[in-house]
């Protein structure tokens, strides 16, 4: 195993690490704005609101990933395309699939960080809404200060798992040829016959992750529990 | 003396309020004076919560007039904001932050709403937590202290904004009856320094001791008003008598 990591392909896995790594990190930050901004918009006064949220999120997590992905792939690609000509005049624009890749995880994982906020939102009761009023909070002040710390508090493991999903989610990327940790393994398996080793490496790179994961969210976990008064 | 507008805190002219096609208060008169005690007592359902939660804005009404210190209520966003800020309310469930120690929750509308600089937010917390005799507790979460002690700070919460009068919405009806009393001691000792109280309660012995009138409401009027010798005493109406004859044993 030394031997090929040796002969360059540990650098590969390296770079392919970095890959997975941004692409899962990008489309995390995007999916928790997603999820805050549409249990926002859910639990707004706006007429309809509620029922495209909840639309939206019976949508994206009922497809397969890899059908939306493989969509907005094709589309956004020739849709980007076009639009740059449109504006810049030239036609050899190239969009990098990096951009398709983030939108389809992050709209999928979005749907399952609305459904988590939704949940955190409804567990929040009317009363730490009026205290706020009734202090003299402006609408944001007490959001910001009173309800998002809280449920941020109340969805934080379940936020663990929708990480390592996201991380797991890059490894479709393969597909629309990203050089994901996925992608690397498949090419070394193919280029040097050992599929045991390179999808051995994929594996041990995944689960090193998780773990790693797992220790930053506990200890992020164990500092809440002790902001929220549990000794 | 004359009544100044000046001396008047809380007025409330021909107030009413429908939740849909009901209407939970009708044609609602009462006039409050700075460092009067009001007690507000009756039947559940007969809308003294609501009423009270009227006055800072909490809730929306149809029609009539609220004015809080000179200040005519709407529903705006910088004519409440404004009215709360003269306006305390402790409510029955406490509504402290449970993510907040007890020493945050009473400077964090300070230094954000009031734009307090922190030292200062914090030197008059302490007062507050004080004078409800918990100073003690100022670095603990609210989920660490019993129902009275969350009172007690949700009572402090609001002191620190320095109001001009205080709205008690049932503040002990969730509290295990030995803690009742440590709530009731605070708040009659608002009421000896002066504070304008607006109080929903079904204590009545606490009525008795520091109320200045005790205002009686049924199904969203107000039925009888009088200074509690006379409503405990000798009430005019049937209603309240069959009320009392209920709540007093």
């Amino acid at each position: 195993m030394l031997n090929y990591l040796e002969q360059g392909w540990g650098h590969q896995f390296v770079k392919a690490f970095g890959m997975s790594f941004s692409i899962a990190i990008i489309s995390f930050v995007l999916s928790i704005i997603i999820g805050i901004g549409a249990t926002l918009l859910a639990s707004s006064r706006i007429r309809f609101a509620a029922a495209i949220v909840k639309f939206y999120t019976y949508l994206f997590r009922s497809l397969p990933g890899i059908l939306l992905l493989l969509l907005i792939f094709y589309t956004a690609d020739s849709l980007i395309q076009s639009l740059v000509k449109f504006l810049t005049g030239t036609s050899d624009a190239s969009v990098s699939p990096v951009v398709p890749a983030v939108l389809s995880t992050s709209i999928v994982l979005g749907a399952y960080a609305t459904e988590l906020f939704k949940a955190g939102w409804a567990d929040i009761s009317a009363g730490q809404h009026e205290a706020g009023r009734a202090l003299g909070f402006t609408r944001f002040q007490s959001l910001a200060l009173i309800i998002l710390p809280q449920i941020y508090r109340k969805v934080l493991p379940h936020l663990g798992s929708l990480w390592l999903i996201s991380m797991k989610e890059t490894a479709l990327l393969s597909i629309i040829g990203i050089p994901d940790i996925v992608r690397i393994a498949s090419l070394g398996a193919r280029s040097t016959g050992a599929p045991f080793t390179f999808y051995g490496i994929a594996i041990a790179i995944f689960i090193a992750f998780a773990f790693a994961s797992s220790r930053v969210f506990s200890y992020l976990e164990g500092r809440s529990r002790r902001s929220m008064g549990a000794i | 003396m004359p009544d100044s507008p000046v001396a008047r805190s809380v007025e409330i002219e021909k107030m009413s309020k429908w939740f849909g096609d009901f209407q939970v208060l009708s044609d609602i008169d009462l006039s409050v004076k700075q460092g009067e005690r009001i007690v507000v007592c009756g039947p559940s359902g007969s809308g003294k919560s609501t009423m009270i939660r009227c006055i800072n804005g909490l809730e929306a009404f149809q029609n009539g007039k609220i004015t809080v210190n000179g200040v005519e209520l709407a529903q705006k966003s910088r004519v409440l904001e404004a009215v709360r800020k003269n306006v305390g309310m402790v409510f029955q469930q406490f509504n402290l932050f449970p993510h907040l120690t007890v020493l945050q929750n009473c400077t964090l509308a300070l230094t954000w709403v009031h734009k307090t600089p922190r030292a200062e937010a914090e030197r008059i917390a302490r007062r507050y937590l004080e004078k409800v005799r918990i100073p003690e507790q100022a670095g603990k979460y609210p989920g660490q202290l019993s129902g009275g002690q969350q009172q007690r700070v949700a009572i402090a919460r609001s002191l620190c904004l320095r109001p001009s009068v205080m709205l008690f919405d049932e503040p002990t009806s969730s509290l295990d009856p030995e803690m009742v009393k440590e709530v009731l001691d605070t708040m009659a000792d608002l009421a000896q320094d002066g504070m304008t109280i607006i109080c929903v309660t079904h204590e009545m012995g606490f009525a008795r001791r520091i109320a200045d009138r005790v205002i009686f409401m049924d199904q969203g009027r107000i039925i009888e008003e009088a200074p509690p010798s006379i409503f405990f005493e000798n009430p005019r109406e049937a209603r309240t008598r069959r009320f009392l004859e209920q709540v007093l044993h």
